[in-house]
């Protein structure tokens, strides 16, 4: 179960595999080509009433969220001295890094003139805007992912005395990493703020900013438990002992977390129903795929979660954790491009352009292989020999 | 874009290297050369003013008030949305002609300014809470290992005063032994002594 | 649920009481799911 990916890219390059993620590279390549040469009316189905789409949608809003476990992992580990978890800490970092390495890629293709992108701290700053907000904080966090990521690096290109100073920091950058996240995460919920018009009532409420804010928590902690059994599988070859020694603890400790997280998030998402009095909404077509969410992908995977726990039953876990994902993702899909413009007619509503689904794919895999890069180089799933002791 | 409630603005999804977003100007250029804006000039039935806001409600007023029977008693664009620059008057619904009349009277900024006024706070407070609680775990962790110390030199000293209480009894065994070997010693050769003068008794 | 409310004071005397009944229940709620949550737990 284990070992037949690996074993199979020894041998070969051309695996099913490979060869679908070069298709998908070249495909992107020549995508972003016509992106940057032709525009966004060419590549895109954006429209005057439609601005975001899933580069947004999905890179930005579901790519940030989903970038979360490294916060939420570093602080749990540093912060709330929950050492027994120190071996998931690296591969969270890293997921973090590259995600919201890839979220900036993506907003490169979906703003209009990404070489302006640095405007706002140098030449109009903008700040009653919330998006001055979302970019100082994003740029600031990126660094500081960077910065959290660099003594995986700089173990494996043998610079010791720079990763020791860097690691002294270790605590600082945990702080500034959990401020910076709590900011931005609400702040891309506090977006949406501005358009009471356009969002269905269920979907908007004051509280969004605390509703992404909560939901980055759950998705950072089930990212790390799907990422972990997924690593388990195809990169058991490049886990230590201690990684593989820890990983049960870690799937039980962080499910018990994310079923109560989970579950406060379902008592105040109905707080907010009440807060509004929108009960009458919920009647409605919008009502049902809103009890959808709620039922199916924020109280199902609660229960499942916690069942999980209870039993021991890692496999569930597992399984939970993937649905916890998915309902994150169609959290983020729901706000933004679902529920928004609801009260336009069908014609003016949004669709993706098939080139713009083609990025986004093109995108997460670029993400992938440079995870996979990285875990088969660096010291990521493993302890650097050098470093045992030291790192903890 | 996404926050304008009226989707007025417009972006030029064609351009590949320098798309701008745009809205009207009210003719810009003409205004400051004292014209009036393009729109308004070309109107024949004097349906579009262009003026001070305060002067074209005043107007707004005035026309409601003389034909009460034409127009909705309401000015679309005094409160919505915490107050436009364009007013409309309308003889039928403005939802009819294509105005959101469910906007309310806030100004947009209003719906972020609680965030916004939030992200001080969480800068000033979070690094006190959470090194507040970097430090909680760092004292339990000492305490830990202190404890564990403690108990650590608690069971050897434990097991020193077992040991030398061991090698008291051991040392006062011996001794009592020695002891009664000596007395035993002692009464052989009390013994001895006495038994020939039991012999010489016989 | 679908009266009308003449005034923001009426409005929010509604949701606020009703949201205030919820947070009672919720508080009884999370007591006992954290229980359910935990009540086997041996490490």
């Amino acid at each position: 179960m284990t070992d037949e990916p690996t074993i199979a890219e020894g041998r070969s390059l051309m695996t099913p595999g490979n060869v679908i993620t070069a298709i998908i590279l070249v495909a992107g390549a020549i995508i972003t080509v016509l992106r940057f040469t032709q525009g966004l009316g060419a590549t895109t189905n954006l429209s005057d009433y439609n601005p975001w789409g899933i580069w947004i949608g999905f890179d930005l809003l579901v790519g940030v969220a989903l970038a979360a476990g490294g916060y939420v992992t570093s602080a749990a580990v540093y912060l709330f001295g929950m050492k027994r978890y120190h071996s998931a800490v690296r591969p969270a970092v890293l997921t973090g890094f590259l995600g919201y390495f890839m979220v900036v890629i993506a907003l490169s293709y979906d703003v209009g003139r990404p070489w302006r992108l640095p405007y706002p701290f140098a030449i109009q700053q903008g700040t009653t805007s919330m998006l001055f907000e979302v970019a100082l904080c994003v740029a600031l966090y990126l660094t500081v992912l960077f910065l959290e990521f660099s003594p995986a690096a700089l173990e494996w290109l043998g610079f010791r005395s720079l990763r020791n100073i860097i690691t002294k920091l270790t605590i600082v950058l945990t702080i500034f990493g959990v401020v910076l996240s709590t900011l931005h995460q609400s702040s891309l919920g506090a977006l949406f703020l501005l358009a009471p018009s356009k969002l269905h009532p269920l979907w908007y409420s004051s509280y969004l900013p605390v509703y992404f804010f909560i939901t980055s928590i759950i998705a950072g902690l089930s990212m790390v438990m799907f990422e972990a059994s997924l690593s388990y599988r195809f990169f058991s070859d490049k886990m230590d002992q201690t990684h593989k020694d820890e990983k049960n603890g870690l799937m039980l400790g962080f499910a018990k977390a994310a079923s109560f997280v989970l579950a406060g998030y379902f008592i105040i998402k109905v707080f907010g129903i009440s807060a509004d009095n929108n009960w009458h909404y919920l009647a409605t077509g919008y009502g049902a795929w809103f009890l959808v969410e709620l039922l199916g992908f924020v109280a199902l995977p609660s229960v499942l979660y916690a069942i999980g726990r209870r039993e021991k039953n890692i496999t569930l876990i597992k399984w939970t954790s993937a649905l916890a994902v998915l309902g994150i993702i169609l959290n983020r899909l729901n706000v933004s491009l679902i529920a928004f413009n609801w009260h336009l007619p069908s014609t003016d509503r949004y669709f993706p352009h098939w080139m713009e689904i083609m990025i986004t794919v093109f995108l997460v895999t670029v993400g992938i292989t440079i995870f996979r890069f990285v875990v088969t180089k660096m010291p990521i799933l493993y302890e650097h020999k050098d470093y045992r002791t030291s790192t903890h | 874009m996404v926050a304008c409630p009226f989707e007025i603005p417009t972006y030029e999804y064609h351009k590949a290297l320098t798309p701008r977003v745009r809205k009207c100007t009210l003719c810009h250029p003409r205004i400051s050369r004292g014209l009036l804006p393009g729109c308004v000039d070309s109107c024949p039935t004097e349906a579009l003013l262009f003026g001070k806001r305060t002067d074209l409600l005043k107007i707004a007023r005035e026309r409601i008030g003389e034909k009460p029977d034409v127009y909705i008693d309401h000015i679309y664009g005094e409160k919505e949305m915490g107050g436009t620059s364009w007013l409309y008057l309308a003889g039928t619904s403005f939802s009819k002609i294509g105005l959101n009349e469910n906007l309310g009277t806030k100004p947009a900024i209003e719906y972020t300014a609680g965030t916004l006024s939030a992200v001080p706070i969480i800068v000033g407070l979070w690094p006190v809470f959470l090194t507040g609680a970097y430090a909680m775990n760092k004292r339990r962790e000492k305490i830990a290992i202190s404890e564990q110390e403690a108990a650590v030199t608690a069971s050897i000293e434990a097991t020193n005063e077992t040991a030398a209480e061991k090698l008291d009894i051991a040392l006062k065994k011996a001794e009592r032994l020695k002891k009664k070997e000596i007395d035993n010693a002692v009464k052989k050769a009390l013994a001895e002594v006495q038994q020939p003068d039991d012999e010489k008794t016989e | 649920m679908d009266s009308i409310f003449f005034t923001l004071q009426d409005f929010m005397t509604y949701t606020k009481g009703l949201t205030y009944l919820l947070m009672g229940l919720s508080l009884i709620v999370v007591t006992a799911y954290f229980t359910f949550l935990m009540d086997r737990d041996d490490d």
